[in-house]
């Protein structure tokens, strides 16, 4: 399902170029879900990005789905991350000035012209227990109930893969199991699920684990 | 569900707006700022060229003569109304009407009043002969006004009287005959009466005390010539100067055409038109610079939000249309507004603007203003667009990763 070939990203730091991930492979089959683990600065976030094409590798490749995501334009890779991925960013990314449902949605508009999807956002919210924050707005809700909202938005489009980066930073251990358990179950219905934490009482819900320390995956 | 409709770029870009009222409310209010200078500047300029155009074109007379100090008051009594009293000897009529190349001559006299109880300020009365007048009759005929007799006067658009109606001046009482349709100059304020009429004053002690009533019949404040139609431009050159020279003392008359009397007036309106291009400037600079620069600091403020969009799979595209949305509605509210309030203001105030700012012909009809008003409404808009592409440019530029940094 995602295939990351020697994977290099460089950066100029100091005025010196420096690698923030270098010569990364690995490969995640569908339906896994996999933890992508390290301290911070250990490139995860970086490596998250160019997995959701918001980055350019200076080398290497990264197949999705079999497309060659590194190899696609700009708007192109828009439409493929809309249509094929959702990405759980880190911390509060609900976009304020929207509600609820329109957050959910937020996906859908900015592709679709079909309106059922707002009936799914319905059912998702549902899923959850929150269906009647439905014209809340993300400044009314907690950090726990923000961060499932997010995850609930990207499913929306029904994406083979979710990224979700940091997804339990910040967050009290039944909120963090809670979105642990939510994303085993994504998983389990056959997304294929990403996500890098730095907090390893979580990982009893992994499939599969790889480490990053220094830009380079050492498992 | 509350709000069944899917969000699309113009949706998410009102929604934004309206999240943060305050920031849009100041920005529709440099907006509003803008055009209503624009505009207000742009209509009181156009005005008064065109009063200055309806002046020249409504003279009738070919040469006018006046006396060298009452150049000035008589300009600004036939451009503006403003009362004025001027006289000199009726003696030159004669003479000036023994000049080689002249048709006709009629005489008129320019008075005062002092205050006037249909006017919140005094009128211009102005008799004429009708006998020799070829100026005012024909205008009147046109406007089938009655003939005046003894005691009666026309009322101009402005005096506020109406037929049958009596008015009063220097304590006299005069009968008000016909009012005149709408000249968008100094007419509009004056009122109408033939040599007879005026000369009623002599029995007024109010008149005698700021006129020279004991000598009043001798005495005229203008003449209107109509020349040969055969005169040339370079004929009339040398006949204006026959004409100053034709009496004693000429050298204390004037004799030009109604353009070059009121090219005093024309050229303080191109004074006046440059300053106002200046202020307008000014003002459209600053409020562009204003909107751009509140744009591009709220953009960056915004640039997580912008990051999330752009995770999610918007194009680059959509975001900047989001931008240029946010800034075509406020620029385009701001612009309507702006030209809309100035609109009623002026329209409201038209009066109390045209007296207080000497401009005598002030139409707001909406086909002299509707041109002005897509003018501010195409400034409005461009600046809102300047403000768009400066901020979208600073999103487009942004790496995406940078823009999501914002908010780690």
């Amino acid at each position: 399902m995602i295939n990351v070939e020697n994977l290099t990203k460089r950066f100029i730091r100091n005025g010196k170029p420096f690698d923030a991930v270098h010569d990364v492979s690995l490969e995640i089959k569908k339906g896994e879900f996999a933890a992508i683990i390290g301290p911070s600065g250990s490139g995860k976030t970086t490596l998250f990005n160019m997995i959701a094409g918001l980055i350019t590798p200076l080398f290497g490749k990264i197949y999705i789905d079999g497309a060659e995501i590194t190899g696609m334009a700009e708007n192109e890779k828009a439409v493929f991350r809309n249509q094929n991925m959702g990405y759980v960013l880190q911390g509060n990314s609900l976009l304020n000035n929207f509600t609820i449902l329109d957050n959910i949605c937020m996906p859908a508009y900015l592709s679709s012209d079909k309106n059922e999807f707002r009936q799914r956002a319905l059912e998702l919210l549902k899923q959850i227990g929150l269906e009647e924050y439905i014209n809340e707005y993300p400044a009314n809700l907690s950090g726990g109930e923000v961060r499932r909202v997010s995850i609930i938005r990207a499913m929306l489009n029904q994406p083979k893969v979710i990224l979700a980066d940091e997804p339990t930073s910040s967050l009290d251990p039944e909120n963090s199991h809670k979105v642990m358990q939510m994303l085993q179950d994504i998983s389990k219905s056959g997304t294929t699920v990403v996500l890098s934490t730095h907090e390893l009482e979580y990982l009893s819900y992994v499939d599969t684990l790889f480490k990053m320390e220094h830009g380079e995956l050492k498992i | 569900m509350k709000n069944d409709k899917k969000l699309n770029v113009l949706t998410i870009a009102v929604q934004n707006l309206k999240a943060k009222k305050i920031r849009t409310g100041f920005m529709i209010f440099f907006v509003i700022l803008m055009s209503a200078t624009v505009f207000f500047s742009s209509i009181l300029m156009n005005n008064l060229k065109q009063g200055i155009k309806n002046t020249t074109e409504r003279a009738g007379a070919d040469v006018i003569v006046i006396p060298n100090e009452g150049t000035e008051n008589i300009r600004d009594s036939l451009f503006a109304g403003t009362p004025c009293s001027v006289f000199f000897d009726k003696s030159w009529k004669d003479a000036v009407k023994q000049v080689d190349g002249v048709k006709h001559v009629s005489a008129q006299m320019y008075v005062g009043t002092l205050s006037a109880s249909c006017c919140d300020l005094a009128v211009q009365m102005i008799a004429f002969d009708p006998e020799t007048d070829f100026v005012v009759q024909p205008w009147l005929k046109d406007q089938n006004a009655v003939k005046l007799k003894k005691g009666q006067i026309l009322v101009g658009d402005k005096v506020k009287a109406e037929p049958g109606d009596t008015l009063q001046f220097y304590l006299t009482e005069f009968e008000v005959a016909g009012k005149l349709e709408k000249t968008g100059m100094g007419y509009d304020r004056s009122v109408f009466m033939t040599f007879d009429t005026l000369y009623e004053l002599k029995d007024s002690e109010t008149a005698k005390a700021n006129l020279p009533m004991e000598d009043i019949e001798n005495k005229i404040s203008m003449l209107m010539v109509d020349i040969d139609d055969d005169i040339t431009d370079m004929d009339l050159i040398h006949l204006k100067l026959d004409i100053t020279n034709c009496v004693p003392g000429g050298e204390k008359m004037y004799a030009g055409s109604m353009d070059e009397i009121l090219s005093g007036i024309s050229a303080q309106v191109k004074k006046l038109s440059g300053y106002g291009n200046i202020l307008t400037y000014i003002s459209l600079i600053s409020a562009a610079l204003a909107l751009i620069s509140i744009f591009i600091l709220t953009i960056n403020e915004r640039r997580y939000e912008f990051g999330v969009l752009y995770a999610l799979g918007a194009k680059k595209s959509q975001m900047q249309n989001i931008i240029l949305s946010e800034a075509l509605i406020i620029s385009g509210i701001g612009g309507i507004s702006g030209v809309m309030l100035t609109y009623g203001l002026v329209a409201a105030f038209k009066d109390v603007i045209s007296i207080k700012l000497d401009v005598p012909y002030l139409s707001m009809g909406i086909k002299e203003t509707m041109p002005i008003a897509g003018l501010c409404l195409a400034i409005a808009i461009a600046t809102g667009i300047a403000a768009a592409v400066s901020s979208a440019y600073q999103i487009s530029k942004g790496k995406v990763y940078r823009l999501l940094k914002e908010n780690e």
